[in-house]
């Protein structure tokens, strides 16, 4: 069921009243798992198995990492006496095994169904062209991406993980689980929560509250100012440059992939903007996703405040599980003890060499997980490969900045570091763009040396959209400059807190324009397909 | 609490009428048909004795106005620009809520379309885009919908694409704005054109031979159509306005037009074939705009044939009229006298430049059509001129008045 649909607004005013109107309020929760249902199968209902295999499997996974472990402290407590130092070790080592068996068999279900759906024709296609020669030929499988398969993966995963570690109690009621896999606002497009997060807030009982109904409907009407007003309005032109990108020229291409950074993150936040603010209205607070990303003075910061719970999973379930590896730790320590470590330099690169190869794995992943793609890993390689050098070069960084006595406080810096990071920003995004990592490296390459103002303005005049598309989206753009520099400048995130700071008729006019503006502006209806979500394919 | 339920409230009904607003005006199609939909519904119930249903040949081929002037009955031309004949049972059930006509006249150009031509969802749109909700509305839309069936009711859904054509938009909003002001339509729903184009070599319709089956489709619905009115005892004359008949396709449909006279005979229905008469209503080649519409002057011509032909035939007299429908009539028929006269200079000018424009290049050239819409600034225009008549008429009248005192004095 799209979002860009009055049938989906009349599904979100039937959850809403249902919910508040369920008379026995201990079980209001119910109300949200029957509508995360029908959101689910409405969509197709051949999806459900997936995620009810998700659900079920994760389910009994913790669940049963918590039998064992009670098991094994009740055993422990028992045999306190008897048992020697040795002998509890070996015990601890069993059941950590048995939990780690488990986890590892979860994992391994749950993540093979998503690699194998979503990299499976990659894989074959590539071994198909490397042993081909020898008459291997895998077969290429004709197979469909369950609705939300990459976001309830991760956060189930990140569930029974955190019930491994002890970081959370493992739900014993299966329905509850369920809702937190399939919660419908997040299903789309995540956000990717924690369960201690969202899931106590799924299953108290809610009552209606103004402010909530308020900030709520602006945030979801912010959210579709973002994507349809400006999103699915840029796309067209977009897509008509990445269907034949030799077509064109730098300029062409340049002022595409500055599209595309505006297309990407209107779209991608508008639609977060539209779950949290259906959640808002529900009573639950979901996670911020997106903080003003193209404001950050670093690619590190970049990635703490773009798709933020993506950023946050990777750091929890895999950046800090291989930098605090044995493997890593003991890889650092040789280094160390060499020759090499001795220098300065080495001693630096020793220290930080966990973090920086273990950022550059994070970010391997991430382009994997956007993509079975070498573009999308080149999109990894890239983001990591800078991270991974900002932090061997960070002592060097410094030594610069105090020797060319800039003042790293100043406005002016700031401003160069921002405007540094959207550029490494923009190089990643030709990966996201381009049609393979030959064809974006070409395009990286055009938007250098094939610069033609001239051609290039005509050249836009053709790419599917009027003068009036272009005036809106320019429009839009300092719309969301200027929005984004006062949440900044505020600390606040929320539309709607922003928005209650000015006067009542202030405010009223706001709404009406953005309500006008929306419904006039809009890129929906029989007329146009209105773009996808960007994230919905993940 | 009570004053922010009051003021959300104010706000959910104010955005609901503005909203609602920015659908039916401003984003509604700017095209003739709309006005001649709004002018439709603007009739008073009951008040038209003739209905005129069919395609585009209708409204530009006849003038009700004219029709009421010359022979004093009412009639509209609730006629849509190729209008397939799958929807003729739907707009007579439509036209049958509001009007009770002695007589509908159908022309049948909608029952000679290929299958393609049947199932156009904008012919679709222009009919149901004026339709108010109702149990036909409901059903025509779900027989014959090819998009989201929620975008014929919410019609914003369809055209808010249109918001950047800020001044064709707000120009059709104030003429659709002041005929509702009126609250009738002054010329009756026609439109025209004021210059000709037509192509080939002209064929006499009597080398016409033979007969051509309609599509199955078109077939289908043709009798649907014709049974309904069977049923519903309506009184329906068939016609075949004139054409220019100059190549194969023309000559197709004018033999498909024929096997529609056959099948509504069996029907009991009578069809006036127009094609072979173009010399009795006194018809040229520069009557047309182009080889399938009558311009202006070639209306005068049809409406005076036509509207004579069904008087003779049919008892349509327009006896009851309140005074105040009458007045209204009488206007029209008024001014279409002056939209007749403003237009042939118009049209003189076109021709005359057309020959002067064929004589420069050498060879043959559209004249400029220049399309005639019951907009607010034609009608002030008709407006002036009748005011320049009547002061022309004053000023002619005291001359007579001293002229008659002067020769009173002489003797």
């Amino acid at each position: 069921m799209s979002y860009t649909t009055l049938y989906f607004f009349a599904f979100i005013l039937a959850a809403v009243v249902i919910y508040y109107i369920f008379p026995v309020k201990k079980y209001q929760w119910t109300v949200l798992l029957a509508a995360s249902i029908f959101f689910y199968c409405y969509a197709d209902f051949r999806y459900a198995f997936f995620i009810v295999f998700t659900s079920f499997t994760t389910w009994i996974a913790a669940l049963q990492t918590e039998k064992i472990k009670a098991a094994s402290k009740a055993e422990l407590a028992l045999k306190k006496g008897e048992w020697d130092r040795e002998q509890k070790k070996i015990f601890k080592k069993k059941t950590k095994h048995r939990t780690g068996m488990l986890l590892f068999l979860t994992l391994a279900a749950n993540f093979g169904i998503l690699i194998f759906l979503k990299y499976y024709n990659f894989t074959a296609g590539g071994l198909n062209a490397i042993l081909g020669w020898s008459g291997f030929s895998a077969p290429m499988l004709r197979l469909f991406l369950p609705l939300g398969i990459s976001f309830y993966t991760f956060q189930s995963m990140g569930y029974v993980i955190d019930v491994y570690r002890g970081n959370a109690e493992a739900e014993k009621n299966f329905l509850k689980f369920a809702l937190f896999i399939s919660f419908f606002p997040q299903t789309i497009q995540g956000p990717i929560s924690s369960f201690n997060q969202l899931a106590h807030q799924l299953f108290e009982p809610h009552r209606p509250e103004y402010l909530r109904f308020k900030y709520g409907l602006e945030l979801m009407l912010w959210g579709y100012l973002k994507k349809l007003v400006i999103a699915d309005r840029a796309v067209t032109a977009i897509h008509a440059v990445t269907a034949d990108y030799k077509l064109y020229n730098g300029t062409t291409i340049l002022f595409t992939v500055l599209l595309y950074a505006l297309q990407l993150y209107a779209d991608f936040s508008g639609g977060i903007d539209i779950s949290r603010g259906i959640a808002q209205m529900l009573g639950i607070d979901m996670v911020e996703n997106f903080r003003r990303p193209y404001m950050s003075k670093s690619i590190n910061e970049y990635w703490r405040r773009w798709h933020i719970t993506l950023g946050v999973w990777m750091k929890n379930y895999i950046f800090y599980p291989l930098a605090v590896s044995k493997t890593f730790l003991n890889a650092s320590k040789k280094m160390h003890e060499s020759r090499f470590g001795k220098t300065a330099v080495g001693e630096h690169i020793a220290k930080v060499f966990p973090t920086s190869v273990a950022s550059l794995i994070v970010f391997l992943v991430v382009g994997l997980w956007h993509g079975a793609n070498s573009r999308y890993v080149a999109f990894g390689v890239w983001n990591g490969l800078i991270i991974m050098i900002s932090i061997i070069l960070q002592p060097l960084y410094k030594k610069w900045i105090k020797a060319l006595r800039i003042n790293a406080q100043s406005h002016l810096w700031h401003f160069f570091q921002i405007i540094r990071t959207f550029i490494l920003v923009l190089v990643g995004y030709m990966f996201d763009i381009g049609p393979n990592f030959t064809g974006s490296m070409d395009m990286l390459r055009m938007c250098f040396t094939d610069q033609n103002l001239q051609r290039g303005m005509f050249q836009m005049s053709g790419l599917g959209l009027y003068i009036h598309d272009y005036a809106v989206l320019a429009v839009g753009a300092i719309v969301i400059l200027i929005v984004s520099l006062r949440q900044e400048k505020l600390s606040i995130d929320s539309p709607g807190v922003l928005l209650a700071r000015h006067s009542a008729a202030f405010q009223w006019a706001m709404l009406f324009i953005a309500v006008v503006t929306v419904v006039s502006l809009g890129i929906y209806g029989p007329d146009y397909n209105a773009a996808s979500f960007v994230y919905m394919q993940f | 609490m009570i004053k922010r339920i009051i003021k959300i409230t104010s706000l959910v009904i104010i955005l609901t009428l503005f909203l609602g607003f920015l659908q039916d005006y401003y984003f509604s199609r700017p095209a003739s048909q709309t006005l001649r939909n709004d002018g439709f519904y603007l009739e008073d119930r009951n008040s038209l004795d003739v209905l005129f249903m069919g395609a585009s040949e209708v409204y530009s081929g006849f003038s009700s106005a004219l029709a009421y002037k010359q022979q004093g009955f009412t009639s509209y031309p609730y006629a849509f620009t190729g209008n397939p004949d799958t929807l003729w049972k739907n707009e007579l059930k439509e036209a049958l809520r509001y009007q009770k006509p002695k007589l509908v006249v159908v022309e049948v150009n909608g029952a000679l379309y290929d299958p393609e031509d049947l199932y156009d969802d904008s012919k679709l749109r222009q009919f149901t885009d004026s339709m108010p909700l109702s149990e036909n509305k409901i059903e025509t839309v779900n027989r014959f919908a090819t998009e989201d069936k929620l975008s014929y009711y919410l019609t914003i859904l369809k055209y808010h694409s249109r918001w950047n054509e800020v001044f064709t938009s707000l120009s059709w909003m104030t003429d659709r704005l002041f005929m509702k002001a009126r609250g009738y339509s002054l010329l009756r729903g026609s439109f025209t054109r004021t210059g000709y184009d037509s192509r080939g070599k002209v064929e006499d319709v009597a080398n016409i031979k033979g007969v051509q089956p309609l599509s199955n489709d078109a077939r289908y619905y043709l009798l649907d159509f014709l049974q309904y009115c069977k049923d519903n005892k309506v009184n329906v004359l068939f016609v075949r306005f004139p054409h220019l008949i100059s190549d194969q396709r023309a000559e197709m449909m004018y033999r498909r037009s024929k096997t529609v006279k056959s099948i509504v005979s069996e029907y009991g229905y009578s069809f006036l074939d127009m094609e072979p008469l173009r010399k009795n209503i006194g018809l040229k080649k520069n009557d047309y705009y182009n080889n399938d519409h009558l311009n202006i002057k070639g209306q005068r011509k049809l409406t005076t044939y036509l509207a004579a032909y069904i008087a003779r035939h049919y008892d349509v007299s327009g006896d009851d009229l309140t005074p105040k429908q009458k007045a209204e009539w009488d206007k029209s028929a008024e001014y279409i006298d002056l939209f007749y006269d403003y237009f042939q200079v118009q049209n003189k000018m076109d021709i005359k430049n057309y020959k002067g424009i064929e004589k420069k290049q050498g060879h043959r050239m559209a004249v400029r059509n220049k399309d005639i819409n019951e907009t607010m600034g034609l009608i002030r225009k008709l407006d002036q001129m009748k005011r320049q008549l009547q002061g022309e008429s004053r000023i002619q009248n005291k001359i007579n008045s001293l002229e008659e005192t002067s020769q009173s004095s002489d003797k």
